[in-house]
């Protein structure tokens, strides 16, 4: 069946093209992955398979039909061949995507099927949480699939919907009004789970640069009747954000924020509710043509203030690693790690979750939610540098935050975070033809919870450093490194919730983390859209409650994109 | 448009200014968790004896400073009965602890001196408070049988001339109920019946067992013993109804409902079925009564009780006592 759907679509692709070759495009991307990994444990180990060869390649071949100027359709279907597979028993076909978008009545926009929204940071927004640092190098070559493999597209979530929008511009006059409004498919109704339903929308009022003013509102629920169920699912979000900017010369000041409320319930709202409101307002001071810019923020995110679409995270943590899942004669678990979180993308979700996802607070614990993590009020503050010819990009940021209500204690924790990055380009320094540049990403967190008992203090701090290199030898081609460390020392005391996101119990958890990894390798870029990578890597892992264990491995990407 | 700004930017503010929540915590108390144990209100009972057969009930009481797991057994220090109560918080009260009497383990206590001991999972700490049980629990239900005296002139019995037959009234320390039981052993090797007791309505006085008509209110209860090392022997109880209440029961065309226990455990056990679930069986396969196919316990005039085993499995034992038919809720023994 679906070699019949492809050839069809072939078929169709041909005779369009015959009529008008305008009407028809083709575009997609091919990667092709090629690994040689082995793995060492302190622990006896005479179980697991310690070396594994294996790799993919891929195409993903979309076709984009014009059939009017005002519509395009847009087919792409992924053919995958696993190494190893015999016979074509590797052999994968899936649809990648499927839209028709255009305009109506030359003033609506619209799109259905696949659609990639986001709204604000509190409402609908696909928050990067456990990616904290910033690196050239094969870390973004790994960011760069797994972000292609989850659909992650400037923090929008992938959904199957419908989106409208359009603007009424007022006559003689800078100002217009911006709606927005979309409709998105969760999940299917089961025998006792309702169909749940995603939708919302966007007012927003722009003036010239100066003011802007948006009403936004985003709500998952549950459609009664679908199932043998009475209690319905509902969170609604409702905010307003706004921008002002005041231009002083050749120094600009700029406002902005945004604040809101949430509603959580089941059909009889009294049972489980959950209300509570959310301000962040922020100040922007641009100087030296904004070469720098000064930011001071104020946040405060209620502790029952629940927003499905934004506080949902990228990583399941509740999933097993696909790579060496288990290892020891014990084959235990292998715990995620960071290093899987760069290189596993079978661990990350491509939709929203209505329940309060785990993390793991070795990796981030001031905001595992991103700005929209309930239960946090405090300050936030960066400091961003860059000349114009863009030789040093240098951003320092400071958050300093609190609990808004304790966690089994009135005592609240208190958190601090430092991160910073720096981006170098020789190259641009001393006018080098070839690229060379260093890259530093660093993340600090301290999360502390003083008491007179033991059993309420808490005391974790963490790292995790990225460094990347770049060095163009001949054209095109560059010597490229990274090395990565992530560290964590003390104790937290997790909270276990239950499906309505209320904590029922805690578990305290002592903290020894120290995993690094560092690759070398080749980078051969052909052209804007396509390189090739060869590289080396090592990992080395100890952490208490596992077995130490190292992972060497040998890759090879090939990506195109066109 | 300056000034709406900044009457929203004053109104934001405000809104930022929450007020601090000093006083709510998210989640149970880790105090509660995993803070020191102490006793803040002593273990005690709320009186020192109780005259269960007249309805009265005895409650423990204790406050702790933490929330713990806990387990309160009541055991008869003659029978050798236990009453057990689980729960998991700060207080134990009345709400966890009431005892009207009830066996948890049977045998089912008797008029004598009991020992309450309350334990913790996670603390070594151990209390102990005693009770006089004044009577034993009275229990509301038409009486079958408790075998506390000898075989009824109306009852029949038929037990075949197998090996080590022994089925009679016993009258030892192993009752679950009184002092005495039916005892049902022997080794039949040519035929699934071992011996059988039929107990007729008229043993009683009557045509029919005195039962309303609702068998969704009526509940048969039976106290059934399972002998260690042995799973063979199946107890078959039979309800004849008289549908047409002429005084006979006719196979062909009246109703027979069947309840057959598999006696796969140790001890002695509680079997408790509403009347209504009850079916009809033929060879212990689901069969289609033969009457008005109408369950009705108002015209049950027999019960008929089946020790039963496979003629290749040898020796089966099982014991029997206390019989008897509740009104609205399994018997609470």
């Amino acid at each position: 069946m679906k070699h019949l759907f492809i050839v069809l679509l072939f078929l169709l692709s041909f005779i369009l093209n015959a009529q008008d070759e305008k009407r028809i495009e083709f575009i997609g991307g091919a990667r092709s992955v090629l690994s040689q990994s082995s793995i060492d444990t302190e622990k006896e180990d005479t179980i697991t398979a310690k070396k594994q060869a294996g790799g993919y390649a891929l195409i993903d071949l979309g076709i984009k039909i014009k059939p009017s100027t005002s519509t395009e359709i847009v087919g792409m279907f992924r053919i995958k061949n696993d190494f190893g597979g015999f016979w074509g028993s590797g052999v994968t076909f899936d649809v990648r995507q499927l839209y028709v978008k255009g305009i109506a009545l030359k003033k609506i926009k619209y799109q259905l099927g696949n659609i990639d929204h986001k709204l604000t940071p509190f409402t609908f927004f696909n928050h990067n949480n456990d990616m904290l640092t910033q690196s050239v190098g094969f870390n973004s070559v790994k960011q760069e699939v797994i972000n292609y493999e989850t659909f992650y597209s400037k923090n929008t979530w992938r959904q199957q919907g419908a989106i409208v929008d359009f603007a009424l511009k007022f006559p003689n006059q800078q100002n217009k009004v911006l709606f927005n409004g979309f409709i998105t498919h969760l999940n299917p109704a089961g025998t006792v789970v309702l169909e749940q339903m995603f939708g919302g929308g966007k007012m927003n009022f722009v003036k010239d640069s100066t003011y802007a003013l948006g009403v936004n509102f985003a709500s998952v629920f549950d459609v009664k009747g679908t199932a043998n169920n009475t209690a319905a699912y509902r969170n609604n979000v409702t905010s307003v954000n706004y921008a002002y900017t005041l231009a002083l010369g050749s120094i600009n000041l700029k406002f902005d924020g945004e604040s809101g409320a949430s509603n959580q319930f089941k059909s009889d709202k009294s049972i489980n509710r959950k209300d509570d409101y959310f301000v962040y307002l922020n100040s922007t001071l641009s100087i030296f043509k904004n070469k720098l810019k000064i930011k001071g923020a104020y946040i405060n995110v209620g502790a029952d203030f629940r927003s499905a679409g934004a506080q949902s995270m990228r990583v399941d943590y509740a999933l097993s690693n696909s790579f060496y899942t288990r290892y020891t004669n014990d084959q235990v678990i292998r715990g995620v790690s960071m290093y899987d979180l760069y290189n596993d993308a079978t661990l990350y979700r491509s939709g929203i979750s209505t329940g309060i996802m785990n993390y793991n607070p070795a990796i981030n614990n001031i905001q595992p939610y991103g700005l929209a993590t309930f239960n946090r009020a405090g300050f936030m503050g960066a400091i961003e540098l860059n000349d114009s010819l863009k030789i040093v990009e240098l951003t320092v940021n400071y958050n300093r935050l609190k609990e808004i209500r304790g966690q089994g204690t009135l005592l609240k924790r208190n958190f601090d975070e430092v991160k910073s990055t720096i981006k170098y380009s020789l190259s641009r320094q001393f006018k080098w033809k070839k690229s060379q540049v260093i890259s530093l990403s660093s993340v600090y967190q301290y999360t502390n919870r003083r008491s007179d008992f033991v059993y309420e203090d808490i005391d974790l701090n963490s790292y995790q450093i990225n460094i990347g290199l770049e060095n163009e030898i001949v054209k095109g081609l560059s010597i490229v490194g990274n090395y990565f460390i992530i560290t964590a020392r003390g104790n937290e005391i997790l909270p276990f919730r239950n499906e309505n996101g209320d904590v029922t119990n805690f578990t305290p958890v002592d903290y020894l983390l120290k995993q690094e990894f560092y690759c070398l390798g080749l980078k051969y870029n052909f052209s804007e859209f396509t390189h090739l990578s060869l590289f080396v890597e090592q990992c080395k892992t100890a952490t208490n409650g596992y077995d130490k264990y190292g992972i060497n491995q040998a890759l090879i990407y090939y990506i195109m994109k066109f | 448009m300056k000034t709406s700004f900044l009457i929203l930017a004053i109104v934001l503010l405000f809104s930022s200014c929450r007020k601090n929540e000093l006083d709510k915590i998210e989640g149970p108390s880790l105090k509660d968790q995993y803070g020191k144990f102490q006793v803040i209100n002593e273990f005690k009972a709320s009186k020192d004896s109780v005259d269960f057969y007249n309805g009265q009930s005895v409650y423990f009481e204790a406050e702790f400073s933490k929330t713990v797991n806990w387990t309160l057994s009541i055991t008869g220090m003659t029978s050798g009965a236990k009453k057990v109560f689980q729960g998991t918080g700060k207080i134990i009260d009345n709400t966890s602890t009431t005892w009207n009497g009830s066996t948890t383990q049977f045998p089912v206590f008797k008029t004598e001196n009991c020992k309450a001991v309350l334990k913790f999972d996670s603390e070594p700490d151990t209390f102990v408070v005693y009770v006089k049980a004044l009577s034993k629990k009275n229990n509301t239900g038409f009486l079958i049988a408790d075998f506390e005296t000898p075989f009824k002139s109306g009852w029949s019995s038929f037990i075949q001339s197998g090996a080590n037959m022994d089925f009679q009234i016993k009258s030892d320390n192993t009752a679950a109920e009184g002092n005495a039981h039916y005892n049902m052993a022997g080794t039949v090797n040519w035929d699934w019946l071992i011996g059988l007791v039929n107990f007729k309505a008229t043993a009683y006085g009557a045509p029919v067992f005195p039962l309303n008509a609702n068998p969704g209110s009526n509940y048969f209860n039976v106290l059934i013993w399972g002998e260690p090392g042995l799973t063979n022997s199946l107890v078959l109880f039979q309800f004849q109804e008289d549908d047409n209440l002429n005084g006979t029961f006719t196979s062909q065309n009246e109703d027979m409902y069947s309840l057959q226990v598999n006696v796969n455990w140790e001890g002695w056990k509680l079997i408790s079925v509403k009347y209504s679930d009850l079916t009809c069986l033929v060879n212990g396969a689901p069969a289609t009564p033969s009457g008005n196919k109408q369950l009705e316990p108002n015209k049950l005039m027999q019960i008929n009780m089946l020790h039963l085993a496979n003629p290749s499995s040898g020796y089966a034992k099982t014991k029997l006592d206390y019989m008897i038919i509740t009104q609205n809720a399994p018997l609470e023994p």
